[in-house]
């Protein structure tokens, strides 16, 4: 039996989708059995930045019964993921009811499951947050990320998943509130501090992972020293 | 050197900050109460507040909001300090009371006299920009 750990945020837009699928990509190349799963079911992303083909099966075929979930894991850059569906018919009023089962059902057969999600408190965020066993935080080192990633901890302690730390992402500005004083206000551990990295925005336009096309990059670098702390701690 | 102000009801705690800092060098100021604090702002301009939450007569929270409204001392640099804190009240600090930030009781003397250094070192924040005459409530 493996692990589930949701990869979450106060708001869009702070790298989840990045992080998660490229933590999955070097926790996969660490001999760990890991799955990516996306649930961010209205906005899809890990399979653009896996750089895979999207013509299969999906997390969305999985939700309306219409796949096998085993059937929809697809192998992308040495990992396994179930990526989202991109055809608007699918995303209008998909719906997360089966997810935890589905979930149950992958966490079974992997060491870890990661599922990238959506930022917020919307409904389906919150869904997913009660799925997994365990969640991973990624803010930006500013007081809006700050202030909406102490809500996802409300919640998630309210949902009883245990928050495993948080990731700082795009890192390295002057004005960036320090990751110490981010630990200690939010009395977590601070996993990982990911830099600002161009290479990330170059790999994705590239269609590749950062961490496959750019291995040495400042990001792909800090992405596999938190997958070593993840592997020591879970 | 740089002038703090401690604002809390509780003496001992009042003395044991007071001394904490002192110790560092700062210039310490103390009231025993909201009123005190905002009667000591007519006359002195401290480059930081630390501010309790819980007391009687003003709280913490409506005092930051004076602080917050008043032209002369609005820019000045508040952090809150509150004992069995809240997620509820750290999110508070932050965003709705215009404080600056959140720092736990009970106080870690290291951690305290490291996080006054990064916010008297950090630019000062410049509270009501958003709205013309309307302040704002923090700039999340
Ligand atoms: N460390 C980084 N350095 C530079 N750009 C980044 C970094 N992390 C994320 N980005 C950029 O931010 C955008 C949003 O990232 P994404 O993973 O989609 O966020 P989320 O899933 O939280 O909404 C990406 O398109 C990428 O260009
Ligand atoms: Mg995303």
């Amino acid at each position: 039996m493996g692990i589930s750990v949701c990869i979450a945020s106060g708001k869009d837009g702070v790298g989840k989708s990045v992080v998660a699928a490229n933590l999955a990509i070097v926790l996969s190349s660490l001999g760990v059995e890991t799955l990516i799963v996306d649930g961010d079911i209205e906005g899809a992303s890990v399979g653009l930045i896996l750089g895979v083909d999207p013509g299969g099966l999906t997390i969305h075929d999985c939700l309306s019964g219409k796949a096998d979930p085993k059937k929809a894991v697809i192998e992308a850059s040495g990992t396994k993921a179930v990526i989202g569906a991109i055809g608007i018919e699918q995303l209008v009023g998909a719906s997360l009811e089966n997810f935890p089962s589905i979930l149950e059902d992958f966490t079974g057969a992997f060491d870890i499951v990661l599922v990238d999600s959506q930022g917020g408190l919307g409904d389906n965020t919150v869904t997913v947050i009660g799925s997994c066993q365990a969640l991973l935080l990624v803010l930006t080192p500013d007081i809006g990320s700050v202030t909406n990633g102490l809500k996802i901890l409300a919640v998630a302690k309210k949902l009883g998943t245990t928050v495993l730390g948080a990731l700082i992402n795009r890192s390295g500005s002057p004005y960036d509130i320090p990751a110490d004083k981010i630990a200690d206000l939010m009395r977590l551990d601070v996993i990982g501090e990911l830099p600002e990295d161009e290479t990330v925005k170059r790999a994705l336009f590239e269609g590749v992972p950062v961490s496959v096309g750019y291995p040495d990059s400042p990001f792909s670098k800090e992405i596999r020293s938190v997958a070593d702390k993840l592997i020591g701690r879970t | 050197m740089s002038t703090i102000l401690v604002v809390d009801d509780e003496e001992d705690i009042r003395f044991v900050l007071g001394q904490m800092l002192k110790r560092e060098g700062y210039e310490v100021l103390s009231a025993g109460s909201g009123e005190e604090a905002l009667e000591m702002l007519k006359k002195t301009r401290p480059d930081l507040i630390l501010l309790d939450v819980m007391m009687p007569g003003l709280d913490g929270w409506e005092t930051c909001a004076r602080i917050r409204s008043q032209e002369e001392t609005k820019d000045i640099t508040v952090a809150m300090l509150t004992a069995k804190t809240s997620d509820e009240d750290k999110i508070r600090a932050l965003e709705s009371s215009g404080a600056n930030w959140h720092i736990s009781k009970p106080i870690d003397r290291a951690k305290l006299i490291d996080t006054v250094r990064w916010l008297l070192e950090s630019p000062p924040r410049r509270h009501g920009h958003g709205k013309d005459g309307v302040e704002k409530g923090g700039d999340s």
